[in-house]
């Protein structure tokens, strides 16, 4: 009985926090529209502070980082939220200046900078990268071709959102997911690669 | 139509623009239709990760193991990581600690071609990584309760 409890009580001394939700993941602007919104909601039971900042997309590097540029293409309505305890709150992205090309991309970075609560052990702070698009026309399309032996480009006027998988030197699958701006390519080493999905779907 | 008809209709149009928008697989050339928006959001629970009430007496550096759930609509891609960068750790009411978070084994960070990536099943995902703390040149400052915090970046 005495292990019991204290199995119990390491448990409710180490409590899960789920992290501050952003709705939707994807976000896309179509033609015709000027503004989206995203949603926040706060689960937990002390109130967040979350600094929004919109970047311009060029695509990403070798290692899949992003190259981003600073923009005022897009606007935020609240660049920084406090969201309440248990609360949602929306902020709206509105198109200040549009591209002449078929497609704009932006990331929407949300980072939380919550003060640390004292006394609680470390705790993770959640911050999303979210891909924004914005279309310029209403019918454009990526498409993904082989253009090499281990070599793929986007050969279309929209992104497209590459997903491979490939087994690792000990075993593992690896799972690897890559952004393709129009006219972009990646080469993979196809002799690991075991599955390549893609789309250019903007959810 | 009663008002529980219409909410079924609803549902049902809205299931079918977001089925719409499917995925190509292999590298043939292809076209995917925009029909529609679905909303998705994902979730990452995170546990405290306690590293006890005081810094031992070695002062070493001091990892621990932890797991996060993410939980993510099926298809929902994303991408774990953490930048080397470290945050300020107030052990004992002295700053000057640090901290990251790394691969499973705590080998290495998890940024850059290093993160941890993964498909939503509409179920949480678990992934294993550890917290390392880190002092200065002399290692960890401070005498007391280990409080702070690591960002993560969740990309979609």
């Amino acid at each position: 009985m005495k292990y019991i409890f204290t199995l119990l009580f390491a448990f409710l001394s180490i409590p899960a926090f789920a992290s501050v939700t952003v709705t939707p993941v994807h976000l896309n602007i179509q033609h015709g529209e000027r503004s989206t919104f995203l949603q926040i909601q706060n689960p937990a039971d002390h109130s967040a502070t979350l600094d929004l900042r919109v970047f311009e997309w060029f695509g990403q590097n070798a290692d899949g980082e992003d190259l981003l540029e600073k923009t005022d293409n897009v606007i935020l309505s609240r660049p920084v939220v406090i969201v309440p305890a248990n609360s949602t709150t929306t902020v709206r992205l509105i198109v200040h200046k549009r591209s002449g090309k078929s497609e704009d991309s932006y990331r929407v970075l949300v980072d939380d900078i919550t003060p640390n609560k004292q006394g609680i052990g470390m705790t993770l702070k959640v911050n999303s990268v979210l891909p924004f698009f914005i279309l310029n026309t209403s019918n454009s399309s990526g498409v993904l071709e082989k253009v090499g032996q281990s070599e793929f480009k986007n050969t279309g006027d929209r992104h497209v959102r590459i997903t491979y998988t490939f087994t690792s030197a000990s075993g593992d699958k690896i799972v690897r997911h890559r952004y393709l701006m129009p006219g972009q390519s990646i080469k993979l080493d196809s002799q690991n690669v075991d599955d390549i999905v893609w789309s250019d779907s903007v959810f | 139509m009663k008002l529980k008809q219409k909410l079924l209709a609803a549902a049902a149009v809205l299931t079918a623009l977001s089925l719409s928008t499917a995925a190509q697989a292999g590298s043939a050339a292809g076209t995917v239709t925009i029909t529609g928006t679905a909303v998705v959001s994902c979730t990452l629970t995170s546990p405290t990760v306690d590293f006890g009430a005081t810094v031992p007496v070695a002062r070493g550096q001091q990892t621990k193991q932890f797991t996060v759930d993410i939980d993510c609509p099926t298809g929902t891609t994303w991408s774990l990581g953490s930048l080397a960068t470290l945050t300020n750790i107030t052990i004992g009411g002295a700053a000057g600690n640090s901290a990251l978070v790394q691969n499973a084994a705590g080998t290495g960070a998890i940024a850059g071609a290093s993160q941890i990536a993964g498909t939503g099943t509409g179920v949480p995902q678990s992934q294993t990584l550890t917290m390392r703390l880190l002092g200065n040149a002399t290692g960890l400052v401070g005498t007391g309760a280990i409080v702070g915090s690591v960002p993560i970046t969740l990309t979609y």
